[in-house]
């Protein structure tokens, strides 16, 4: 919608670091990240408000052209992001890794839900780690999703 | 019932008795006897002193006269002492020494032989003592059986000195004068000097010596206490003792203490025997009365009990008898009233069967209602009877409430039966409201006019959408009518007026006038009593016409049950806790189209029970599968366009086994929460389609008009700010993608014929401009079951087999479709992402797609739940 897509890079070397901000559309531009022909690219959806399915459709097309021997890690997933990586095929290459991402977790003593951020080797055979509500500070949280279908991405 | 006696009241008197005269005997034998012990010490103490005083006294005049007569005999010549001392009864010889130390001896003869002793016998034991006690002038000498003083006198004058054997036997007879006492003399240095009792060793010259008194009377010994007085003669230097035993001194108290015990025990018995008789006297009626309620708990009551005593026990049992024969007048005054209350409690029940059932689901309206009566029984009564496609209604409020009011019902309940077995042969009656009053009015005025009733009867004639009334003096109903389906408003209500006849039972000829309307499906006949208006709440005030009416505005969307509750719910929160003052009738008519039957047919024991006791849906459940509409089922083979299919499948195998592969219109997730507000719901939009309505409570529903992309941002910022209470954190991302979706595709499908394929292959980049006439209709709501999106095109294309279609690619392929136009993925995430995904199409007039997000807090209830499927398909002429 009328929250356009921009981009922001960080380049280390061989590494460049894109930001996205704003809603991953069918408006959405990728040219110029495939101009910058880096051997490794850490994508960073920390910002990413919204995506659609004809973003969905963009993202995966700019995906395949990328050559194959540059690395792909995904950095801070927002949950409607995972939720693509689950559902859509080609959301993420083979051989592409989420680095870090969101999962919703809920503390039934605050009755509140959170979105923790955890990092993908943190979650072993599918199960959510072990976290602490950050509100009350005393009760474990739950994870609040259906952990073989969220951590499908891991495997 | 009744406890066992521990401890008996005649016990507990004689207790008392006992403690009380214990009590007192005690305390005045112990005040008695100490009073008694000191006068006796007093007396003791003071005889003693006067014996020591008066033996010491005489034992002094003794000695005194002795040396008198030493004196005397000083002065004789020789010659006249021998003579003299003849005289001397007491002295058994003198020695007599000259001023020229010539000695001469004395004896008296009668005296030494009175102690049957010979002179020489006598001599020799005077010889003896001589030389021992020379030197003293007075001294006490002892010879086995024999004694005597011995006196020894020097007379300066003449210089002769006297020396006198005298006999003990006068101070023998000084101590015989006190044969209660021992007495004895003591010399200064605690040798014996004469003792009455020879054998006495017990002399306490030690504790008389410190005492350091001259005279005194004290207690001394310790193993055995005496009472001594003692007096210390310096003259003489002798220590005059007399003593006592103490046990002996008080001897006589001691008797008087053991007779003391037996009087107080000859005293005891004699009062526990006087308290025995005293408490059988008290005890007896007590026993009696006892007895008596003994048999008053076995229901033995009218006996009584005899007690004579004129005392507080007579008078209880004065009582006793008395509230034994009150009891029975009572009992039998119970008896009359439960009886009387039992027969009105039989009013009520057969008053309650002149009632319809509170839900009634007919072939062309349900009828929903209420009633309550203000005490056992009521005036008020309402009745239906159906013929010929036609329903009649009566509503009727006896003057009054109670039995008097309860039984006119019961005439107005058996008019109404009669009339049904007229519906056939006076087709004229029945088939006129008027005419029905007038013969319920002929019935009545049997009752000479003493109890009057209120009543309208109205009859609705469902082939030609006709409804006749007439009104005999009753609160006129409402009819409420909407045609257009706007949101309610107090012109949607129509009150039945016309002409109003005099109340049933008033007038001989009623005058009842038939008024007519017309009335369509889905309008209400709203009918009442003046019960729920007058009955007040705690401040005193009524319930009143105008927060009744606002109540009906405020329901009447409602099914017709929900409708009815939430009216009486509104009046009785109003009323709050205080008693209704007039028995309360509502009874809501809706009109229906036909009659809805829905059939079962479920495998899972657990799921069966769960649909079927939904009661109170709408629409009624048979058995008879070939005569429903509709069936729910689970089972995999049933799956008929028009079943409500219960499947556990997850979303993936639902469109690609279930969808796919049958003509399935209605498939829901066997985890839906709100199984049957789902199926109800849905039931409803088969039905009466109504759209979202028929889904959530619109009261909050913010709608936008959407004409190209450029407005998505303004439905961004309508789910932005839109209220999501009671739910998970982020449905909003979820309404988003939804949104975003399905007014795409309304978007990009919209138009007909080269704009249709125009904007349909149109790059997604370019946003097609919609006109007014093409304008989708963007919605979001929320109520406490549901939050609802609703986009409505105008197009009317949207089909089944285009959705499950596209459906089934995306599931199959879970890929974007790479050709010109959409990814062919946005149904997929509006699916994915809805609880209830909903399909109403108008043949060429509009598509509306519902998704419906559950209310609840956890994301794992909303990722968990396998979506539902509804496609509603109506002909674009309906």
């Amino acid at each position: 919608m009328s929250d356009k897509l921009t981009t922001k890079y960080d380049i280390d070397g061989d590494t460049a670091i894109v930001y996205f901000k704003g809603m991953i559309d069918e408006d959405s531009e990728f040219e110029t990240i495939k101009g910058l022909s880096n051997k490794t690219y850490i994508f960073d959806f920390d910002e990413v408000s919204l995506i659609n399915s004809c973003g969905i459709r963009e993202w995966v097309n700019f995906l395949e052209t990328i050559p194959k021997d540059v690395s792909l890690t995904y950095r801070n997933c927002r949950q409607i992001i995972i939720e693509q990586i689950n559902m859509v095929h080609g959301f993420i290459r083979t051989g592409a890794c989420v680095e870090s991402f969101y999962a919703p977790y809920y503390c039934e003593s605050c009755d509140e839900e959170f979105k923790v951020h955890l990092k993908s080797v943190d979650v072993k055979d599918s199960k959510a780690p072990v976290v602490t509500c950050s509100k009350c500070q005393k009760s474990e949280l739950e994870f609040d999703a259906i952990e073989q279908q969220y951590f499908q991405f891991i495997k | 019932m009744s406890r066992r006696v521990v401890f008996p009241l005649k016990l507990k008197i004689l207790a008392i008795m006992a403690a009380l005269l214990g009590g007192s005997i005690s305390i005045y034998a112990i005040f008695a006897l100490d009073l008694f012990k000191k006068d006796k010490s007093a007396y003791i103490y003071g005889n003693n002193r006067s014996t020591i005083e008066s033996f010491h006294q005489q034992v002094d005049q003794l000695i005194s006269g002795n040396f008198d007569k030493l004196h005397v005999l000083s002065l004789m010549p020789q010659a006249k002492i021998k003579k003299l001392l003849e005289s001397y009864n007491s002295f058994y010889h003198l020695d007599y020494k000259s001023k020229l130390d010539r000695k001469d001896h004395f004896y008296n003869i009668n005296a030494i032989e009175d102690e049957n002793l010979s002179l020489s016998e006598y001599k020799n034991i005077s010889k003896n003592y001589e030389s021992r006690y020379r030197h003293k002038n007075i001294s006490i000498h002892y010879e086995n059986e024999f004694s005597f003083l011995k006196m020894s006198y020097v007379n300066v004058d003449n210089g002769v000195s006297v020396s006198a054997h005298i006999s003990l036997n006068l101070l023998k007879q000084i101590a015989s004068q006190f044969p209660q006492y021992s007495t004895y003399i003591l010399q200064m240095d605690g040798e014996q000097f004469w003792n009455s009792i020879k054998t006495d060793n017990e002399t306490f010259f030690n504790e008389i010596i410190e005492k350091k008194v001259e005279k005194a009377v004290v207690e001394l010994g310790i193993q055995e206490p005496y009472i001594v007085a003692f007096k210390i003669d310096p003259k003489r230097k002798l220590i005059f003792v007399s003593k006592i035993k103490k046990s002996e001194a008080y001897k006589v108290n001691d008797y008087l203490v053991n007779k003391s015990k037996v009087f107080g025990i000859v005293i005891l018995s004699l009062a526990g025997f006087i308290a025995l008789l005293f408490s059988r006297s008290l005890t007896s009626p007590l026993e009696s009365l006892y007895n008596l309620t003994i048999k008053f708990s076995k229901g033995e009551f009218g006996e009584k009990v005899l007690i004579k005593s004129r005392d507080e026990i007579g008078s209880l049992g004065e009582s006793f008898n008395f509230m034994s024969g009150e009891i029975v007048r009572y009992m039998s005054e119970m008896e009359e009233k439960a009886r009387l209350e039992n027969e009105v409690k039989t009013a009520k029940y057969v008053q309650s069967n002149y009632f319809p059932a509170k839900e009634i689901s007919l072939e062309r309206s349900t009828l929903s209602s209420f009633y309550t009566p203000a005490s056992e029984c009521g005036g008020d009564w309402w009745g239906y009877m159906e013929f010929d496609n036609k329903l009649v209604l009566v509503i009727a409020d006896a003057t009054g409430h109670g039995v008097p009011a309860a039984l006119l019902t019961a005439t107005a309940h058996c008019c109404i039966e009669n009339l049904k077995q007229m519906t056939s042969t006076n087709k004229d009656i029945v088939n006129s409201p008027a005419r029905i009053l007038e013969f319920m009015n002929k019935s009545i005025l049997c009752l000479d006019g003493k109890l009057l009733m209120t009543a309208f009867c109205c009859l609705i004639d469902y082939d030609s959408n006709t409804l006749i009334y007439a009104n005999a003096s009753h609160n006129p109903p409402f009819h409420y009518s909407n045609p257009n389906g706007e949101e309610a408003t107090k012109s949607h209500f129509s009150p039945l007026l016309g002409v109003v006849g005099p109340r049933l039972g008033h007038k001989t000829d009623g005058e009842y006038i038939d008024e007519r309307i017309s009335i369509n499906d889905r309008e209400k006949i709203i009918l009442f009593t003046d019960g729920i208006l007058e009955s007040q709440n705690s401040d005193e005030k009524e319930y009143g016409q105008r927060r009744f009416f606002k109540s009906l505005i405020k329901n009447t969307l409602k099914e017709n049950a929900d409708f009815k509750k939430s009216i009486i719910d509104d009046a009785y929160e109003f009323y709050g806790k205080t008693p209704i003052n007039d028995d309360i009738t509502f009874v809501s008519v809706e009109i229906i189209k036909k009659t809805k039957k829905i059939s079962i047919d479920i495998n899972d024991d657990e799921l069966k029970s769960e649909v079927t006791s939904m009661h109170d849906l709408p629409y009624s459940i048979s058995t008879d599968e070939c005569h429903s509409i509709t069936t729910i089922t689970d089972r995999m083979d049933n799956t008929g366009e028009n079943c409500f299919l219960i499947s556990s499948l997850s979303d993936e195998d639902n469109i690609l086994k279930v969808l796919k592969t049958s003509s399935l219109n209605h498939l829901i997730g066997r985890n839906a929460k709100k199984m049957k507000l789902e199926i109800v719901n849905n039931l409803k939009q088969m039905f009466a389609p109504k759209g979202l309505s028929n889904y959530i409570n619109c009261s909050k529903n913010i709608a936008h008009l959407v004409l190209s992309k450029n407005d998505f941002s303004k439905v961004n910022s309508i789910l932005d700010k839109f209220n999501y209470d009671h739910c998970f954190q982020s449905p909003v991302d979820y309404l988003k993608i939804i949104s975003n979706e399905l007014l795409t595709n309304a978007i990009y499908h919209s138009g007909s014929g080269e704009d249709f394929i125009k904007r349909s292959q149109m790059d997604r980049n370019i946003s097609p401009i919609l006109s007014e006439e093409e304008a989708i209709v963007f919605t979001v709501g929320s109520d406490e079951n549901y939050i609802a999106i609703s986009v409505k095109d105008s197009t009317g294309r949207l089909k089944r087999s285009d959705i499950v279609n596209n459906l089934v690619r995306s599931f199959e392929s879970k890929q974007h479709e790479n050709k010109e136009g959409g990814a062919g993925l946005g149904l997929y995430l509006a699916y994915s992402y809805s609880n209830q995904f909903i399909v109403n199409t108008i043949d060429g007039k509009s598509s509306e797609v519902i998704c419906i997000i559950d209310v609840n807090k956890r994301l794992k209830a909303y990722k968990e739940r396998i979506t539902s499927f509804h496609y509603f398909e109506q002909k674009g002429n309906t």
